[in-house]
């Protein structure tokens, strides 16, 4: 920028002067143009002025009596006043050459211009008679004839030509009036000549003085211009030069210094000058030793020195350049100092380098050897390349290079400078070749040869490097490569041949190995390499972007890079349980994964293997829900046997070990704890006389596979429970026995149920044949003595015919009483009362007043217990109990000359017995169970149904009662007991009970 | 046929059962003499001649037993198992007579060696019948037995 800039100003500078010269010719030759217009000015108002002098005197010369003479006509030219006029402006005209026309000019009254007279003869074509107008008068003449002041007018045009005029006013002095006017012509061209001429001379005058003076002025402006440019130029230069330079007086005064300098120093340019130069220079008071400008002072000679400046913290090289004045003296010198440090440093790294490239020539391994290409004779070469020929290096030094190598070996002259010159190996190329040792031993060697120019002459560096032993090592790596390849290919197979996931990862997570499986199963990748350098994430983000709709179809990546963390942080193998999503189906993984070392024990990795556990533990869940189920099932099974009453059992042939359930326990009335089922002990258990059942079953089921058994179990508190079973073989599959599996129900209280139901079912068919007989009856007695009576209305017999009548009139009534307490037993139980509270008394005593009438007529004692007893129950259902009982009584008194009925209770509580006793006929004992049922009757004779007894049985039963009767025979009297738990007020009793 | 030698013993709690049975066998050829006993008990007095039977000529044996089922105290069943369980009387012809139908009792009847079984109402027409040809061989024989005797 700064030389760019100093060029443009070098331009500017040159061009200035130049166009600068232009600029002060065009003000000269305008100056020029101006002085002569000015001159010219000048000259024609000094002329006028001059013009006018003479044109004044002439006016006075002529007459103004004569002009008045004038008629200014024709006639004019006889007056003598003319002539006289005539011959004086001739005689001017003559006398002043250049004034080409005299004349006399007249202003007529009207204006016009007319010439009087004038100084050509009548024989000139421009004479002008006497009153010839002059037409083309100009204002300025006008002018003049107003004012009568004279005036020198022109340049005017006329028919003559073109003439500058001096007018000049004659005056009558007596009337002071204008006569005339006195006119003198000169050329317009003289005019301009003289003019010109006057104002050139005067021109000329100013030209000879000026004109040496400007170029002079301006020379000299170039001039100064110039050295200031030099000067400028001279200082820029003296500032733009790198080194410091400073001009120094005798007294080591800093005269100059230039910007390299200052800036260095860090001084101004005042500052610095007029100080001693060692002062800033190197910080001293006097000049230091070194000191070149005092080695000049002495001698008046340039010096120079390499110095190094801790003041300027560097190198320096430093000249000084004597200064002389003109008269010779030494005056100074100039002061240069070159900073060096760059080269100092560059030298020194320089002389490092060759130190250590002569070290490492030295001190390498390999062989090197310099040889003359001419030649063929070493140069030069190191320790490495004496010991592997086994010869000293000064005996190398100087031998040919074809000693190195066997004689017989083509590398000899294979490897010659000259052959790889001729072949233009000379940029080098490493070829295998052999040595011979001073002992005569062959050495495989690789050499790297190279030609290049060193010093006017071509030289030869080979490298020898001893590959005896890496070629035997290489071959040997070579095998063991082959092995290991083969082994990879063996393990590569056999991995992926496997259905498990195998990987390997560097600690980057990426794969450095993926087994087929993986590659299938896992990441989806295209072939075995795919995964290779690739990280778990690629994969997984490749396989979601396939399906981004889905943003569950491939969630594994993430986790495995958790579990890989894992391992790589606590550096030890583990066993996760990978679970994630992968290509929309869940997947399962059993990882074992550890870490990878290298040998020196740093860890390289990890390696993983994985098993699809998926199935498993899809199969584990189904089995645990199983075993839910199972467990669920059991505790059915357990709640079901136990309110089912059904317990089971199985009998291991092999060890004769009995199992039971829980509920088999209860059935047997036992525990556990205190029993051990086994064939024996259950014995102890059956009832006596069922045992030969139970080994009846036992055989059965042995020999058939299957049995069902029924017998009564005695537990061990005496109760007896009747059971069912069955029994089943259970056998393996070769068909063998292994197991006898059975369940037992207790029965008991189905049994009893049954037997109730044999009951119920009995007295039912007992009841439908005795109401279907018992209807029968009177229907048969009615229907035959129909029979009858037609018979004997057709016989006309009067009297049987009554009894016929009478028959059917019996048989009716009994008919309609049988069925008149037919529905009153089937009210028992259907129809129901409000229960209401009542007490035993107030129950006796209101049945009393009902039966009051057939106990009066035979006149019975009745005795009524007191019994604080009180009943919350149907109340009119149950005065029928006694109702029927008392009837009953009275009914069955039989021939008692002193009846006697008692109405009592006996006990307490739900076990409270009422009874009704009477001193009647008795009941013989066999009929004490007959006299309840349906229709019995004892005594035929006897009023009634039979359906009495059966009524109040029920109602008792529907009390949750029971009825029996006491009697000690025929004649003896009967007692009816019954009692009515569920009709007891039994609130405080049932408190006693609890 | 001499019928004033022999009875017929009839066994009925049901009189109006009794006067039908009598008139039944009044319009018959059967001439023999009719005893009637009200119920079971009565029936085996009068045939082992014991309690109310027990004077001599009270309780001629008879030659045939019509015996109603349905009887109070003893029933007529449990009348008829101890005749033919007795070695003398099981030869005395018993004919069933009863308002049941059912063929429970029917089987039962014969099973207790019923000589006959007839349900109520009667048919006489039938009963007169059945008197003739099996009451007559049953009184034909009993009176044959009694001249061998």
């Amino acid at each position: 920028m700064r030389e760019r800039n100093g060029t443009m100003t070098g331009k500017v500078l040159q061009r200035l002067p130049r166009w600068g010269s232009g600029l002060i010719m065009a003000f000269a030759l305008i100056a020029l143009a101006a002085g002569f217009w000015w001159g010219v000015s000048y000259h024609d108002r000094k002329l006028r002025v001059k013009f006018l002098d003479n044109a004044r005197m002439v006016s006075r010369a002529i007459d103004w009596r004569l002009i008045r003479e004038l008629s200014a006509s024709e006639a004019d030219l006889l007056s003598p006043a003319y002539r006289r006029i005539k011959e004086q402006l001739t005689s001017i005209h003559q006398a002043a050459s250049n004034n080409r026309f005299v004349y006399l000019l007249k202003q007529k009254s009207d204006g016009t211009v007319i010439i009087l007279v004038d100084s050509e003869a009548p024989s000139s074509k421009d004479y002008s008679p006497p009153g010839q107008e002059y037409q083309e008068v100009s204002p300025a003449i006008r002018q003049v004839f107003s004012d009568n002041r004279e005036a020198a007018v022109g340049p005017v045009n006329d028919r003559w030509g073109r003439w500058i005029s001096a007018v000049i006013p004659v005056v009558d002095p007596e009337t002071g009036t204008t006569v005339a006017l006195l006119g003198m012509d000169i050329d317009g061209r003289d005019w301009n000549r003289d003019l010109v001429q006057e104002t050139l001379e005067s021109m000329a005058l100013i030209l000879v003085i000026v004109l040496p003076l400007s170029i002079y002025v301006i020379q000299r402006r170039r001039i100064e211009q110039s050295l200031r440019m030099s000067r400028d130029e001279w200082q820029n230069t003296f500032d733009s030069m790198p080194d410091l330079i400073a001009i120094l007086d005798t007294d080591y005064r800093i005269v100059r210094a230039n910007r390299a300098m200052r800036q260095k120093l860090g001084l101004e340019c005042g500052a610095i000058v007029g100080q001693p130069c060692y002062r800033y220079m190197h910080h001293l008071d006097a000049p230091p030793d070194f000191c070149p400008h005092a080695k000049l002072l002495k001698d008046s000679a340039c010096h120079a020195e390499e110095v190094q400046l801790p003041v300027l913290n560097g190198d320096y090289s430093i000249s000084v350049t004597p200064l002389h004045d003109t008269a010779g003296t030494l005056t100074g010198s100039i002061h240069i100092a070159h900073d060096i440090t760059l080269r100092k440093r560059a030298e020194e790294e320089l002389h490092d380098s060759e130190e250590r490239y002569r070290m490492l020539f030295n001190e390498a391994l390999i062989g090197i050897c310099m040889a003359d290409v001419e030649t063929g004779v070493i140069i030069d070469c190191n320790q490495a390349m004496a010991e592997l020929t086994g010869r000293p290096i000064a005996e190398l030094i100087g031998a040919h290079q074809s000693s190195l190598h066997p004689p017989q070996e083509s590398s000899s002259l294979l490897f010659s400078p000259t052959f790889l010159l001729h072949k233009n190996e000379a940029t080098g190329t490493v070829l295998s070749g052999q040595l011979i040792t001073a002992s005569g031993e062959i050495r495989e060697v690789e050499i790297k040869a190279r030609a290049f120019a060193f010093r006017d002459r071509q030289v030869m560096l080979g490298t020898f490097n001893d590959v005896t032993e890496r070629n035997r090592a290489e071959v040997a790596l070579r095998e063991s490569k082959e092995h290991y390849k083969s082994l990879y290919r063996l393990i590569r197979l056999m991995c992926d041949n496997v259905p498990d996931l195998i990987w390997a990862k560097d600690m980057d997570r990426r794969y450095i190995f993926a087994n087929k499986t993986m590659c299938e199963i896992l990441l989806g990748a295209r072939d075995t390499q795919e995964p290779i350098g690739r990280d778990d994430t690629f994969f997984s983000e490749r396989e979601r972007g396939r399906h981004p709709e889905e943003p569950n179809w491939h969630t594994y990546g993430e986790i495995c890079a958790n579990t890989d963390l894992e391992v790589m942080t606590s550096k030890k193998g583990g066993r996760f349980e990978d679970l994630g999503y992968v290509k929309g189906q869940q997947l399962y993984l059993d990882v074992s994964k550890a870490p990878f070392w290298d040998e020196e024990g740093a860890m390289i990795g990890t390696v993983g293997c994985g098993r699809d556990v998926t199935k498993v533990k899809q199969l584990e869940q189904e089995h645990k829900k199983a075993e839910e189920l199972l467990r669920h099932n059991e505790e059915h099974l357990r709640r079901a046997e136990e309110m089912g009453h059904l317990g089971h059992w199985s009998l291991d042939l092999k060890t004769s070990e009995q199992t039971w359930s829980d509920e088999m326990y209860r059935i047997y009335g036992v525990t556990p704890e205190e029993f051990q089922p086994g064939y024996e002990s259950i014995f102890q258990l059956v009832h006596p006389d069922d045992h030969e059942a139970r080994i009846r079953s036992y055989v059965t089921v042995r020999q058939e596979g299957k049995a069902n058994f029924e017998y009564r179990v005695v537990r061990p508190d005496g109760e007896q429970r009747i059971i069912s079973g069955t029994a089943e073989m259970q056998y393996d599959s070769s068909g063998e026995a292994q197991a006898m599996f059975g369940t037992v129900l207790d029965i008991t209280e189905l049994r009893l149920k049954e037997s109730e139901l044999h009951r119920k079912n009995a007295e039912m068919e007992r009841f439908t044949y005795t109401v279907s007989h018992d209807l029968r009856s009177p229907l048969v007695t009615i229907k035959t003595f129909l029979g009858f009576l037609e018979q004997d209305l057709a016989a006309d017999d009067p009297e049987r015919v009554t009894q016929d009548i009478a028959y059917i009139h019996g048989a009716a009534d009994k008919m309609r009483r049988l069925l008149d307490d037919l529905i009153e037993m089937s009210r028992v139980g259907r129809i129901v009362n409000i229960p209401t509270q009542f007490s035993f008394q107030e129950l006796v005593e209101q049945t009393l007043v009902i039966v009051a009438g057939q106990i009066t007529t035979l006149g019975v004692d009745v005795t009524i217990q007191q019994a604080e007893l009180s009943f919350f129950a149907d109340r009119a259902r149950l005065t029928e109990i006694w109702q029927n009982l008392l009837d009953n009584a009275v009914k069955y008194m039989g021939n008692q000359p002193e009846p006697r009925i008692e109405i009592g209770v006996s006990g307490t509580g739900r076990d409270t017995v009422f009874f009704v006793r009477d001193n009647g006929i008795g009941i013989a004992p066999q009929h004490t169970e007959k006299i309840f049922r349906l229709f019995e009757k004892l005594d035929n004779k006897s009023e009634g149904t039979g359906l009495g007894l059966t009524l109040v049985k029920r109602i008792v039963e529907m009390n949750g009662g029971r009825i029996w009767v006491e009697s000690d025979g025929e004649g003896q009297g009967a007692c009816f007991r019954f009692t009515l738990p569920d009709a007891l007020m039994m609130n405080h009793l049932t408190i006693e009970k609890e | 046929m001499n019928g004033e030698s022999s009875v017929i013993l009839l066994v009925e709690d049901e009189p109006a059962h009794a006067e039908i049975v009598q008139r039944t066998l009044r319009v018959s050829s059967v001439t023999n003499r009719l005893m009637y006993v009200p119920d079971g008990q009565a029936a085996l007095d009068y045939l082992f001649r014991r309690g109310a039977y027990a004077a001599p000529g009270l309780s001629p044996r008879p030659s045939l037993i019509l015996l109603d089922l349905c009887l109070p105290k003893l029933d007529g069943l449990e009348v008829l198992k101890i005749i033919k369980a007795d070695s003398d009387l099981s030869s005395i012809p018993v004919i069933v007579l009863t308002a049941s139908g059912s063929r429970q009792d029917k089987e039962l009847a014969y099973n207790h060696h019923a000589n006959g079984y007839l349900v109520k109402p009667l048919d006489v027409l039938r009963f007169v019948n059945l008197l003739e040809i099996h009451g007559d061989y049953w009184l034909s024989w009993n009176r044959n037995s009694l001249l061998a005797c």
